[in-house]
């Protein structure tokens, strides 16, 4: 390839579609409505980003994929159903993530590593089988394209579980008992919109040490800034 | 005028456009204080060289009120006749690092200058480590937390704040229409010999075709590589050495598609100055980034 397309992010809104949900489904729709809204009105934004929307019960439907937020008139609505597997989930994502990252690299472009915004209002129904398939998915190891996950507890989940889900303990978030769900998810919609936008450099990555003293020869430049 | 940030394209002055054309995007003014603009561009003849340079601020920062995060500087040693090029790019996740890139701009220069004139051997690994610790000095003089108190000298707290990648080259005369460059880097800004009209990077990539995905963040002053690798390269007649942020070389890949073709060609000798801006200006599929290049041709030989 002698020039890229440039970079994208691939983002997947992962969502719990269990019956528990039923009161709190049409907050999720219109949070995701507003994600769409302020992705078109920032369109340099939207173009570097391929979004997803999985929900997941007992079995997983993946509504959308890859889309460009760009060209899409709307985004599909979740809806509910059965229980609360992770296990289906999280192996919808290990078919899933490996194939779209070949893909996007196929229309030439640079892929930066995934991003799963996981979104759960209960405690798994498959205790004790969906973590292998879950530490496959995150090993980079096993999974060269293994995601960041970012989690999000609402209702009864328990805040150990969404722990164990997110990726690093900063990308775990469980609503506030007493907090109204609905807010909890506007706020995590707020917060996937605005990582989403942002996905800019982050600091950090290869071998290197931060300098923690003034060395014999320094000098501040006389113009500074 | 179409609306308050949009700017008006006129005949003759349009960017080039590398693949599908894009529509314009608002450019709106930096919502930072101190006055950073837009654009930057520089150039001069000494007795052994012509420099170019520009660096111009991307679609995204234009459309999002933040400033131009890359810097560029170039200076004469008149001892010498040796050129400080310099070329840094503020990480955008550090929210100041503007200012970072422009520290580490001068502090770069003055170290290389004070080297130059005392005629000592320039040793790198303290070089990039003064830079690193200028963003440190900056952070707890000119950003203190509580402005007023003794200055805390906080590495952490000015990665955050002022977090820059850096590129450095000391290009020295070796003779009619020759040169000899060192060159230093910290994080994905890079370099190049241009001859013939192809790009021969001067430092490894920091991820290949092979790679599944591009590396999860960037490294960047003031951390320092542990061995930091130190690039030799001569210039012979008609070579150009070119460094560039990541904003230029991203889109440029190998350099043998069509942004390649168009620099080789631009840069084949000194162009005018505003036109390596002009040309910086380019829209490339979802390439929205700052894009800096600096140039260094040897004045040809008689």
């Amino acid at each position: 390839m002698s020039e890229t397309s440039g970079r994208v992010l691939p983002v997947y809104m992962v969502a719990d579609e269990s019956r528990s949900m039923t009161p709190v489904v049409d907050e999720l729709n219109a949070g995701l409505r507003s994600l769409h809204d302020a992705l078109m009105r920032e369109p340099m934004a939207a173009a570097k980003v391929r979004f997803s929307i999985l929900g997941f019960s007992t079995d997983v439907i993946v509504h959308s994929a890859l889309l460009d937020l760009r060209v899409t008139e709307s985004l599909p609505q979740l809806g509910v159903r059965g229980g609360t597997s992770y296990g289906a989930a999280f192996s919808v994502l290990l078919d899933r993530i490996p194939a779209d990252v070949r893909a996007l690299k196929r229309e030439g472009f640079a892929v930066h590593r995934p991003a799963v915004f996981f979104l759960s209002d209960g405690q798994p129904t498959d205790p004790g089988d969906w973590e292998a398939t879950y530490e496959k998915l995150i090993d980079r190891e096993q999974t060269p394209t293994a995601p960041n996950i970012i989690a999000c507890g609402i209702g009864e989940a328990k805040a150990e579980t969404i722990l164990k889900v997110a990726t690093r303990p900063e990308f775990a978030f469980v609503a506030t008992p007493g907090v109204e769900v609905g807010l909890a998810i506007a706020e995590f919609c707020a917060a996937l919109t605005k990582s989403v936008i942002k996905s800019g450099q982050a600091i950090g990555g290869g071998e290197a040490e931060l300098v923690v003293e003034r060395p014999d020869n320094f000098r501040m430049a006389m113009d500074v800034v | 005028m179409r609306n308050g940030t949009e700017v008006d394209r006129e005949a003759g002055w349009d960017p080039p456009v590398i693949g599908l054309p894009a529509a314009p995007g608002a450019v709106r003014a930096p919502a930072t204080q101190p006055y950073r603009p837009d654009t930057v561009i520089d150039g001069w003849s000494s007795e052994h060289f012509h420099v170019r340079c520009a660096a111009v601020r991307g679609p995204a920062h234009r459309a999002l009120a933040v400033p131009r995060q890359d810097e560029c500087t170039v200076v004469l040693h008149p001892g010498s006749g040796a050129v400080i090029a310099v070329v840094a790019d503020g990480v955008s996740n550090a929210a100041l690092s503007h200012l970072g890139a422009t520290v580490v701009c001068r502090t770069v220069v003055d170290y290389l200058l004070q080297a130059l004139d005392a005629g000592r051997e320039v040793d790198w690994a303290d070089l990039l480590r003064c830079a690193g610790w200028s963003l440190v000095e900056y952070a707890a003089r000119q950003l203190p937390e509580q402005p007023g108190g003794e200055p805390v000298f906080d590495p952490q707290r000015a990665e955050r704040l002022l977090a820059t990648t850096v590129v450095i080259a000391l290009v020295r005369p070796d003779g009619p229409g020759r040169a000899r460059a060192w060159l230093v880097r910290v994080g994905d800004s890079t370099g190049w010999l241009l001859r013939d009209g192809d790009w021969h990077p001067l430092f490894a990539a920091l991820s290949g075709p092979a790679d599944e995905l591009l590396p999860d963040g960037v490294s960047a002053l003031p951390r320092v590589p542990t061995e930091p690798v130190l690039v030799t390269a001569e210039l012979t007649g008609g070579e150009v050495l070119v460094l560039g942020t990541d904003g230029f070389a991203d889109p440029l890949g190998d350099g043998t598609g069509e942004l390649g073709g168009l620099f080789a060609a631009g840069l084949a000798s000194p162009p005018p100055m505003p036109k390596l801006a002009w040309l910086l200006d380019f829209t490339a599929g979802t390439h929205d980034d700052d894009r800096t290049v600096l140039a260094v041709w040897p004045v040809a030989g008689e």
